[in-house]
C-alpha cells in the first residue's frame, strides 16, 4: 500500500476522541459489557459504604498530595473494616500505600465469582463459629467495599497507575482531573521509557485541556512530543503532526515532515505543486536554507523529468530508444539517473533541448566528478566510449567551469579533465567490466602517473598496448619481450611491440 | 573455537518455553481456527514452532497479514500482529468486513510482544473492544545458538532510537526476567543508554509483581550487561572482515539462518542453510578473519579427500566397516565444506574490486591516520559512482562519528551529491540520521580573517572564543571515549590476524568494537567507580548495581543484552573474550544487526 492510499485509507476513519477508560483484562474473555452489568449487581449490596467513600473523593482534588502522607493512615481501612463497617474512616485519612494493595485486589476480583462466594458463605456462616463467621463476613465486605470503589471514582497515584499500565491491568485516567496530577501522571510515565504509557497520558491532558496549554506544557517534554508525533504518523495525520510541531517551534522537524508529505502525493504534478507550497510555510526559516534549497531542486528536477519523458514518449521510434528501451520511467528517479538516462538518449543533442545533458548538468549544478562518473555509465550503457580527450572536450566546451579546464588540459595535456577529478584506476575497472575495447582502455591508463600501477591495471585488464607502452616507458626490454608472446602474431600491438623492440634505446 | 563447559545452563529449555507458551495462547482459542500472521512475525514463529505443532493445535490454514481479509475457513481467526497501528486498522477492516458476510465468526488477535494503549484504543475506536477477543505473547529470548539470544525485534532500533518507542523494552524486561527466574536474579548489573534504563525500570516493575519464591534460587549468572546500539555505533559502520559477519553482510543472516543465493548452491533455487555450532566446520570458521577461511576449508577438504582415497587400498572387510561407518560423516563433511567454499568464492567475487581502499579509508577514519579530504573524497567518489546507499551512508555516518562531527559547509557539499546521486527524497534519511547522532556538523565557521572587521586584535581574539565555544568540547564525544576506552589497539603491536589474542582482530587490528571491551574490562576487575566515569563519555546515562559486598562468589557467567542488534563482529570478539576471560558469555539482543540493516531501518524509502 502506498502512502497516498494509506492517507485515504486513514481519512476515511475520523478519529473519534479516543476513550479514556480503557479495561482491558488480558486473562478474561468477559468484555466490557460483560463486566459492567456483573459490576453492577456488587455495587448495589453496598450502597450503604459507598457514598462516604465517594465523598473522600472529592475531598483530595489533588493525587500528589495524597500520596505524600505518611504510612500512619495505612491501616485506616483495614481497621476500619474490623471494627465497625460504618466506622470506614478513609475521608480522614490521606490515600497512600494501602491504595497499591486495593490496586492489586482489584485485580484479582473476578464479579461472577465474588457474588457466589457471598451468598454460599452467607447461608453457610449460621452453623458456623459465630467469631468465624463474622471474619469472614468481613472479608468479604471489606472485598466488597473495595470493589465498589469503581474505577470511575477510584484514583491510584501515578506511579502505581504508571506500573499498572505497564503490566497492562485494568486502569482509567478519569479521576486524574486536575492539570497538576496530569503532569505529574505524564512526568511519572516519562521516567518509565514507556511509550505505552506515555501515549495514553499524553492523549489523557490532549483531550481534557484547551489546545494552548497542551502546546505549553508539551514545550518542556520532549520525549512526550516525539511519543506523540510517532503516534500521528503512523495514522497518516501529516496535517496535525506538523501543525503541532509548528505550534512547539519545531521548524525543522515540522518542514521535513511537510516535505514527507508533499512526496506522498497522487501523481508527479501533485508533487511539484505541494512541495512549491511548502516552501512558503516552515521552509522559510533561514536556518533550513539548505534543506529548502534541496526541496526547490527536488521540484525542479520533477518538472524536468515529467518535460522529458512526454517528448520521449512522442519519439518512442527514435533509434536510441528503439535499441536501448529505458527499463522504467525517469519520473521519481535521482538527479544522476536522470542524467544516465539524458547520456544515454540525448547524447548529441543541442543545449536547448529539454533532455540536453549538458543544459541538465548547468540547471542542477552537478559536480565535475559527478558529471563524469555518470556520462562515462551512461555512454558505456550504449556501448559508446568517450575518450578522455573526448570529454575533455566535452566539458570544456561548456560553460565557465568547462572553460578552465579545458584551459587546464591545454597547458597539461590530455585528459586533464578525468585525471584531475576521478580515480583512474576506478574509472579502468568500470569500463572494463563494461567490456571497453582496448584501445579505449589503453587511453585510459596511459593517464594513470605511477607506473606499477599502470602494469598493474593493464595487465589485469589484457590491455595489451597499455601493457607495451608501459613497459617501453620502462625501458624493460626483456619484459616486452616475454610479454610478445602473450600477444597474436600479426596484430596491431605485436607490430608495435615489434617496433618498439627495434627503435627504442634500451638499457642494457 | 570451542566454547568454555555449559556450566549447567541450558538455554535450550528456552526452547520448549516459547514453543508451550504459545500453544496456550493458541488454544485460548480451542478447536478450528486459522491464523492470520504479520508478515514481520513469519520467521520469528518459524524459530518457535514448526507448522506440525501449529496444525496439532487446530490451525488449518495460515495467511500472511495483508489489506484484504483472506477467504473464510474456519469459524475462528487468530490474528498474530505487532502492536502497530496500521496493522491493527488491517485487522479491525478485516472483522467489520466478515462480521456483515458471516456473523458467527470469532476474531482473536495475539499480539506480540505486548499489547500496548494506541492498539486498545484503536479497537475500542473501531467499536470491537470486546468483540475481537485479545491476547498477548510475549516470546522469550529464542536461541539462535548456545551462547546467542535474539528476540528477533527487527524493528526495536528504529522504533525505539529514531521514534523514541520504547515500548519494546517492557517485554524485553520480561524475556530477561524468565532468565532470571531460571537462572537466579543477576548480582551485577551494568547498563547504560536509555533503552537499557527502560528496561531495568520494567523489570523492576515486573520482579515486584512476580512471585517471590524465585529469590532464593542461586545465581548462576553473575553480571548482567544491558547496552543501547548507541553506545558504540562504529562497530556496525565498519565493513565486518570475520566469515560470519561477511556471510551476514553479503547474504544476509536472519534468526539464524542465511539463504546462500544460487551461485553459491550451484542449484535452481537458492538454500536457507541454520547456521549454529552444531554445524563443526562452520563453528570452526565463522569468527575467523575472512582472509584465513578458504585456506583453512582447503586444507580440512584434502583431509577429507585423503581419508576417502585410503578407501582404495581398504580389503573389503575394511571397506565394509567404512562404508557403514565413515563414509556418511565424510559425505556430509565433503558437502559441508563445498558449501562454504563456494560461499567464500562468491563473496571474493561480490567484493569491490576498491575493498582494500575501503577498509583503509575506514580504519584510517577510526585510527586518525587519514587526511580528511582524502577520507572525504574518497567518499564523493563513492557517491558519485552511486554504489548502493546504504554502504554509502555507511561511510558518510562513520566519517561524522569518527571526526565528532562536519562542518557545516563539508555537511552541506557531501548532502548535496549524495541527495543528487540518490534522490532528494533521502533528505529525510539524512534527518533521521542526525536525530540519531549518526550524522552531526557544528556550525563553527572559520571565518576570522575572511570577517571584515576582524583586523583589531581584541575583536579577534572574542571571535577565537567564540569559535572556539562551538568546537566540540574535550573530554566530549567519540574521540575522546575511544580514548579513554582504550578501543584504538598500540599500531605497534602487530595483530595476529588468524590466531587473534586481541579483540581487534574483528576490524583487522584498527578498533576493538567498544561494548565487548567495556564487558572485558568489567570481568577482569575494574571497579564500578572508574567504570561510571568512563560510561559518563557514553551518549546516555549508566546504572551499576552490585550486591553487597563480602556475598557469595559471583559466578563466572554473564548475560550481555544489546538493545538495537548485535553485530557478527562484535559475537565474535565476544567468544573471544568468553576464551581469554574464562568466562562463559551469553549474548542476547533484539536482533542481529549490519550497518547497512541499521541504516535501511531508518531511511526513507
Amino acid at each position: 500500500m502506498n502512502r497516498a492510499e494509506n492517507d485515504a485509507y486513514w481519512g476515511s476513519t475520523d478519529t473519534a476522541s479516543s476513550v479514556l477508560d480503557n479495561f482491558f483484562d488480558e486473562d478474561s474473555d468477559v468484555g466490557w459489557y460483560g463486566y459492567s452489568s456483573d459490576f453492577n449487581i456488587a455495587a448495589k449490596s453496598t450502597t450503604a459504604t459507598t457514598p462516604r467513600v465517594s465523598k473522600n473523593d472529592t475531598h483530595s482534588s489533588s493525587i500528589v498530595d495524597n500520596i505524600i502522607s505518611s504510612s500512619s493512615s495505612t491501616h485506616s481501612i483495614s481497621e476500619g473494616l474490623s471494627g465497625d463497617l460504618d466506622n470506614v474512616s478513609v475521608s480522614s485519612g490521606k490515600l497512600t500505600k494501602n491504595v497499591r494493595a486495593i490496586g492489586e485486589k482489584l485485580d484479582s476480583w473476578k464479579p461472577p465469582s465474588v457474588s457466589i462466594k457471598w451468598n454460599t458463605q452467607g447461608s453457610g456462616s449460621e452453623a458456623c463459629m459465630h467469631c468465624e463467621s463474622k471474619t469472614e463476613e468481613i472479608i468479604q465486605l471489606k472485598k466488597r467495599l473495595e470493589n465498589s470503589y469503581s474505577r470511575y471514582n477510584f484514583t491510584l497515584p501515578p506511579d502505581d497507575m504508571v506500573n499498572r499500565i505497564i503490566l497492562g491491568q485494568p486502569y482509567s485516567l478519569e479521576n486524574y482531573r486536575s492539570l497538576e496530577d496530569k503532569l505529574a501522571l505524564i512526568d511519572t510515565a516519562l521516567g518509565t521509557f514507556d511509550s505505552s504509557v506515555i501515549f495514553v497520558t499524553v492523549l489523557h491532558l490532549k483531550n481534557t485541556v484547551k489546545k494552548s496549554i497542551f502546546i505549553k506544557e508539551m514545550q518542556s517534554r520532549a520525549h512526550a512530543v516525539q511519543v506523540y508525533v510517532h503516534y500521528l504518523k503512523q495514522r497518516y495525520n501529516y496535517t496535525e503532526a506538523i501543525d503541532f510541531l509548528g505550534s512547539l517551534g519545531r521548524h525543522e522537524e515540522a518542514a521535513i515532515l511537510t516535505y514527507k508529505w508533499t512526496l506522498s502525493g497522487k501523481s508527479p504534478s501533485l508533487k511539484v505543486k505541494n512541495m512549491t507550497k511548502s516552501l512558503q510555510s516552515h521552509f522559510s526559516d533561514p536556518a533550513l536554507a539548505f534543506e529548502s534549497n534541496m526541496v526547490k531542486e527536488h521540484a525542479k528536477l520533477i518538472e524536468q523529468q515529467i518535460a522529458i519523458e512526454e517528448k520521449d514518449n512522442g519519439e518512442r521510434s527514435s533509434q536510441m530508444l528503439s535499441e536501448y528501451p529505458p527499463e522504467s520511467s525517469i519520473i521519481e528517479s535521482s538527479l544522476l539517473d536522470t542524467l544516465l538516462y539524458c547520456s544515454k538518449y540525448h547524447w548529441d543533442v543541442s543545449e536547448s533541448h529539454i533532455a540536453s545533458p549538458v543544459a541538465l548538468r548547468k540547471s542542477h549544478a552537478i559536480s565535475e566528478r559527478q558529471v563524469l562518473w555518470t556520462v562515462l555509465r551512461g555512454r558505456a550503457q550504449v556501448n559508446h566510449w568517450p575518450l578522455p580527450s573526448d570529454l575533455d572536450a566535452w566539458m570544456g566546451s561548456k560553460g565557465l567551469i568547462g572553460a578552465l579546464s579545458s584551459l587546464k588540459s591545454a597547458l597539461s595535456g590530455v585528459g586533464r579533465v578525468v585525471k584531475a577529478t576521478l580515480p583512474v584506476d576506478q574509472v579502468v575497472y568500470m569500463l572494463h567490466g563494461a567490456n571497453a575495447p582496448p584501445n579505449v582502455l589503453a587511453a585510459y591508463i596511459t593517464l594513470v602517473d605511477s607506473l606499477d600501477l599502470r602494469l598493474k591495471l593493464a595487465v589485469n585488464c589484457k590491455s595489451h598496448q597499455a601493457v607495451i607502452e608501459v613497459y617501453i616507458a620502462l625501458k624493460d626490454r626483456d619484459a616486452l619481450e616475454k610479454y610478445l608472446k602473450e600477444i597474436p602474431v600479426g596484430s596491431p600491438e605485436y607490430v608495435k611491440a615489434e617496433n618498439a623492440l627495434k627503435a627504442v634505446r634500451w638499457k642494457t | 573455537m570451542a566454547r568454555s563447559g555449559s556450566l549447567g545452563l541450558d538455554v535450550e529449555i528456552l526452547r520448549r518455553l516459547n514453543s508451550d507458551r504459545l500453544v496456550r495462547v493458541l488454544e485460548d482459542a480451542p478447536g478450528a481456527k486459522d491464523l492470520i500472521i504479520d508478515g514481520d512475525l513469519m520467521k520469528m514463529l518459524d524459530r518457535i514452532a514448526g507448522a506440525t505443532l501449529l496444525r496439532k493445535h487446530g490451525v488449518e490454514k495460515m495467511y500472511r497479514l495483508e489489506r484484504l481479509p483472506p477467504p473464510i475457513q474456519s469459524s475462528q481467526r487468530v490474528y498474530i500482529v505487532r502492536p502497530a497501528l496500521v496493522t491493527m486498522k488491517y485487522v479491525a477492516d478485516h472483522v467489520h468486513e466478515n462480521k456483515q458476510s458471516h456473523p458467527e465468526i470469532q476474531a482473536h488477535v495475539v499480539i506480540i510482544p505486548r499489547t500496548t494503549t494506541w492498539v486498545t484504543n484503536l479497537l475500542e475506536e473501531e467499536g470491537l473492544f470486546g468483540i475481537v477477543t485479545l491476547h498477548e505473547f510475549t516470546p522469550d529470548f529464542i536461541p539462535l545458538d548456545d551462547d546467542l539470544l535474539s528476540l528477533e525485534m527487527n524493528n526495536f532500533f528504529r522504533d525505539a532510537f529514531l521514534e523514541g518507542d520504547f515500548s519494546g523494552c517492557v517485554s524485553i524486561a520480561r524475556a530477561v526476567h524468565t532468565l532470571e527466574g531460571l537462572y537466579g536474579r543477576i548480582p551485577n548489573v551494568v547498563a547504560h543508554g536509555r533503552a537499557a534504563k527502560a528496561v531495568l525500570n520494567a523489570l523492576d516493575v515486573i520482579r515486584e509483581q512476580g512471585t517471590p519464591s524465585k529469590s532464593h534460587h542461586t545465581a548462576e549468572i553473575g553480571h548482567l550487561f544491558v547496552f543501547d546500539r548507541d553506545a558504540d555505533y562504529v562497530t556496525p559502520l565498519l565493513s565486518q572482515v570475520t566469515y560470519e559477519g561477511a556471510l551476514d553482510e553479503y547474504f544476509g543472516i536472519h534468526a539464524g539462518v542465511v539463504e546462500f543465493p544460487v551461485e553459491v548452491v550451484g542449484q535452481d533455487a537458492s538454500r536457507k542453510v541454520p547456521l549454529n555450532s552444531k554445524d563443526t566446520i562452520y563453528d570452526n570458521i565463522r569468527n575467523r578473519h575472512f582472509a584465513g577461511v578458504s585456506s583453512y576449508l582447503i586444507t580440512r577438504a584434502r583431509e577429507v579427500k585423503g581419508k576417502r582415497d585410503q578407501a582404495q587400498n581398504m580389503t573389503t572387510a575394511q571397506m565394509k566397516d567404512f562404508v557403514v561407518n565413515e563414509l556418511r560423516t565424510l559425505q556430509a563433511l565433503q558437502k559441508t565444506l563445498q558449501l562454504h567454499l563456494s560461499a567464500c568464492e562468491e563473496i571474493t567475487r561480490r567484493m569491490r574490486r576498491d575493498f582494500e581502499t575501503q577498509l583503509q579509508t575506514e580504519h584510517g577514519l577510526v585510527t586518525g591516520v587519514i587526511s580528511s579530504g582524502d577520507a572525504q573524497n574518497f567518499l564523493k567518489d563513492c557517491i558519485a559512482r552511486m554504489l548502493p546507499l546504504a554502504s554509502n551512508l555507511r561511510l558518510f555516518c562513520l566519517y561524522s562519528v569518527t571526526q565528532d562531527g562536519y562542518s557545516r559547509r563539508d555537511f552541506e557539499a557531501i548532502s548535496t551529491e549524495l541527495l543528487s546521486a540518490h534522490g532528494y527524497k533521502h533528505l529525510i534519511t539524512l534527518h533521521n540520521l542526525r536525530q540519531l547522532g549518526l550524522i552531526s556538523y557544528s556550525d563553527s565557521t572559520l571565518n576570522i580573517v575572511s570577517g571584515s572587521g576582524a583586523s583589531s586584535s581584541g575583536q579577534l581574539q572574542e571571535r577565537l572564543a567564540q569559535v572556539t565555544s562551538l568546537l566540540p568540547k574535550k573530554g566530549s564525544g567519540w574521540r575522546a571515549a575511544c580514548k579513554r576506552l582504550r578501543l584504538i589497539p598500540n599500531s605497534d603491536v602487530p595483530v595476529d590476524l588468524h590466531n587473534p589474542s586481541h579483540m581487534c582482530y574483528v576490524f583487522n587490528g584498527a578498533y576493538t568494537p567498544a561494548i565487548p571491551k567495556i564487558v572485558g574490562d568489567v570481568l577482569q576487575g575494574q571497579n564500578n567507580a572508574s567504570l561510571a566515569d568512563t560510561l559518563k563519555i557514553l551518549p546516555g546515562t549508566s546504572v551499576l548495581c552490585s550486591p553487597p559486598s563480602g556475598s557469595t562468589v559471583i559466578p563466572r557467567v554473564a548475560l550481555v543484552l544489546v538493545l538495537g542488534g548485535i553485530t557478527f563482529a562484535e559475537v565474535a570478539a565476544f567468544r573471544l573474550l568468553a576464551l581469554t576471560s574464562s568466562t562463559r558469555i551469553l549474548l542476547a539482543s533484539t536482533n542481529t544487526t549490519t550497518g547497512t540493516d541499521m541504516i535501511s531501518s531508518v531511511a526513507q524509502n
